[in-house]
This record gives C-alpha cells, structure tokens and sequence, in this order.
C-alpha cells in the first residue's frame, strides 16, 4: 500500500460514524474510508466493489484501521485474480466480521474504559502539580489561565497520541496480515497494556483523592469532615456494585437532602 | 442574549459533531468542551468545574456498541451557557444541563433510526452505478450538526428563561438541596472515577 492510499483511508477512517444507522451501523463510513483503495483497484467498476461493503458494519472506531487494512489486502488479491474473486470475497466477509468483533472488545475496553479516564486523571494530576485546585476550583495564580488549558491538553495529548498511532499502524498491520487470525489482536499486548494503564490511574486517582480528602479535612477542621469524603467513596462502591448509575445517585441525593430538608 | 446563545451553540453543536461523528480526538469531553464555552461565555473557570463535574459523574458511561449514552458535551454546555449567560446558580445550571444531556440519546436514537433509512437509497444508487459515499457522510454530519445546534439552542433559551423563574418561586428547602447534590458530585464523582479502574 503507498503511503498516499494510507493516507487518504486514515484521514477517511476520521469519518467512520458520520453516517452511523440503527440497521448497519458505520457500513457507510466503512465504504467511505475503503473508495479510494476500491477505486484504485476496480477503476471504472467501483460502485461494485463500494456495494459489497455496505452491508452491517460495526468495531471500536480506533481499531477500525486493521479491518480497513486487511479489507484492501483482500480486495486487492481479488481485483488481480478474478478467477479466485468470488472465494476472496467470501472469506473477506467472514473475516470483516471476525476481526470487527474481537477488536471492538479490545478497543473498547481500552480506549472507552480506561485510557478516556486515565487522561482525564492525568489532567487532574497535572493542574495538581501546577497548583491549580479542583474542590473548590481555584489555586494557579495569575498563571491558571495557562496552566488550565495545559493540564486539559496533556490528558489530550497523551489520548491522542497513542489513539492515532494505534489508528495509522493499524492500517499498515491489517494491509500485512491481510485478515490472518489474530490480525490486531497480536499487534499489541493489549491485555498488558490495559492492566497496566489501569494500574496507574487507579494509583493517581487514589493519591489525588487523598490529597482532595486530606485538605478538605483540615479545612473543615474536625475529623469528622473525613466522612464526606469516605461517604463518597462508599456511595461510589455501592452504585457500582449495584450496578446503578451516578446520575440516579446524585438525583438521590438531592431528593433525600430535599426531603430531609423539609422535614427537619 | 438570544444571539449570543446563538453564536455559543453553533460552537457546541460543531465540537458535538466530533463526539460520535467526526474523529474522536475528545475535545468534546465535557472537560474540554465545557473549558471551550465557558471560555467563550467569557468565564472558562466555570466551564471547568462545570465540565470536569460532568466527566466524574459520567465516569464509566462508554459508547459501546449500539448504546448510546447521555451527552457529556450537551450536558457541559448547556449548563456552562445557563449559569454564565442566562445567570443561574451553577448548583442549579448543573442539574439543568445534566436533564438536557440525559435527554439527548432519544434525539440520536431516532437520528440513527432515521438514517437507517438511507442505506436502501445508497444501496440503489451504486446499483446504477453512481458512487458517491462522500454525498452520504456530508449529509450525516449536516444532519449531526443541525439537530445538535437546534436541540443546545432551544434547550438553553427555554431552560434559561424558566430556570430563572422556577429559581425565584422555588421552596428554600429544594434550594438547599440543589446545593448539596452540586456540592457532593466532586466527592462521589472521584469515587466513582476510582473504581472505573478496578
């Protein structure tokens, strides 16, 4: 694949939910992103080949690279071989379809369910650093206006970075492996790198939380402000045992505080 | 005011579009986004608290598979855009914006089932032979865009103005309440945080 094709499908692949639908889900953003390497190959018999790809589609959008990849690959062993066409076309479809799920637990697992919260951790950690505090919001001297912005940048920063590298290489890696089984899913040690980014927020978010916790405390001037912080926590463990949502918990709380409040 | 919130929701529905649609590079987290209209509102402060507030309470809420979550950047901005352009307690504007958020997937469910419809017209125009997917994605992100700017504006306008009057008529007791419940998110929301890595 030359770079330029790479490209176009990686900037394409940006667009991949712009036309996201109940009954095929992100076929049309698939189509989308595969038109220039489908034209390439089938020139004038494009609408073709773009047909063939509008049927349901669905994966983590950041591990929609492999697929993309690997879908060129095939595409381009049918377009050269149209004798052996309709056997690629067959194993293409069972592939899409094999590598979309099993890449989608993956990514969503650790794009969704943790390194969105790790970079928000981080940026929390980051205005920490810098001084700037968030309960109450305030701290960084004259310079919060800058250090805001470059706490918000660093959790994006750090998101990005891995996120669009995962997304470019992923195209490179689908092209190579071609659909093989396990194509993506050995690109990385994803179960490693997810243990380990959760680990770490895990350890940031419990150290800022101590220090938020430890200051309210003293703020407040009794030990008995520990039990806001400690009830918190406690409520967060419950809600997530329970399986409940933090929204129903803090609507909860405002009706109880209401009720109590009208009572008392 | 009006074309003030105007010109603030044309902003919110652009950096909406980038939540599902377009990239995902999460400068439409509430964090971001609500850091950007507060900014804008001429108080990024606000937008901050308001924004990180919503990412706490929002913690672990994930687009996966066809689910569609409440909107954290329509929850951040219509919050941000009711307590600094329409004066609402922020207690309040929080839990305002929070509704309006939780409110969006019934407009996204339908978008979706709406577009659902266009794969059958995709389908019989590459069958004739014309392919024009890009046609396809632009209509999307019109429709995305429209729909995000028209549901921010007109829940902004509308809650503005009856939030302000609900405020003035509301029982001291409710009041308190509101405050509490804005006063514990960032406790539980940690929390909340925390265990999102467990």
């Amino acid at each position: 694949m030359n770079f330029w094709l790479k490209v176009k499908i990686f900037a394409r692949l940006f667009f991949l939910q712009a036309c996201w639908n109940r009954e095929r889900m992100q076929n049309i953003g698939f189509a989308f992103a595969l038109y220039p390497a489908l034209r390439l190959i089938y020139k004038d018999k494009v609408s073709a080949a773009v047909l063939r790809h509008t049927g349901f589609f669905n994966t983590q959008p950041f591990m929609a690279g492999f697929i993309a990849g690997a879908v060129c690959k095939m595409e381009e062993t049918a377009g050269s071989c149209p004798e052996k066409a309709a056997a690629v076309y067959e194993k293409m479809m069972i592939t899409k379809k094999n590598m979309a799920s099993a890449l989608a637990a993956v990514g969503d697992r650790f794009f969704w369910g943790t390194l969105m919260s790790f970079a928000l951790v981080l940026s929390v950690a980051l205005w920490w650093i810098f001084g700037f505090r968030i309960w109450p919001v305030a701290g960084g001297g004259l310079w919060a206006g800058f250090y805001v912005p470059l706490g918000i940048l660093g959790g994006l920063i750090v998101y990005n970075s891995l996120s669009l590298w995962i997304r470019w290489k992923g195209i490179e890696r689908g092209y190579l492996c071609a659909g093989s089984t396990g194509c993506g899913i050995d690109f990385i040690n994803w179960q490693k790198l997810i243990k380990s980014a959760r680990r770490a927020g895990f350890l940031l978010s419990v150290v800022l939380f101590l220090f938020y916790g430890f200051n309210f405390v003293r703020q407040s001037g009794e030990y008995a402000g520990a039990l806001v912080p400690l009830g918190a926590l406690a409520g967060a463990v419950a809600v997530k045992k329970l399986n409940w949502s933090n929204v129903y918990f803090y609507l909860l709380l405002i009706i109880v505080a209401g009720a109590l409040a009208f009572i008392v | 005011m009006i074309f003030e919130t105007a010109l603030i929701c044309l902003a919110g529905a652009f950096l909406g579009l980038e939540t599902v649609c377009f990239g995902q590079f999460l400068l439409s987290r509430p964090l971001s986004a609500g850091a950007i209209i507060g900014w804008l509102c001429g108080d990024a402060m606000s937008g901050v608290a308001i924004g990180l507030w919503t990412e706490f309470i929002l913690a672990g809420v994930a687009p996966v598979g066809g689910h569609v979550p409440p909107n954290g950047t329509i929850c951040a901005a219509t919050a941000t855009i009711l307590a600094r352009i329409y004066g609402l307690e922020i207690s309040f504007a929080f839990l305002l914006g929070l509704m309006t958020g939780i409110f969006w997937p019934e407009i996204e469910v339908r978008m979706r089932n709406a577009r659902s419809k266009w794969n059958a017209v995709l389908t019989d125009e590459l069958s004739r032979g014309e392919c024009r997917p890009g046609k396809w994605i632009f209509a999307g992100l019109a429709q995305q865009f429209t729909a995000g700017f028209v549901f921010l504006f007109s829940a902004s306008v509308v809650l503005g103005l009856a939030g302000n009057v609900a405020w003035q008529v509301m029982p001291e007791q409710i009041k308190m309440a509101i405050d509490f419940g804005y006063s514990a998110v960032p406790w539980f929301g940690f929390g909340a945080l925390i265990i999102t890595f467990l």
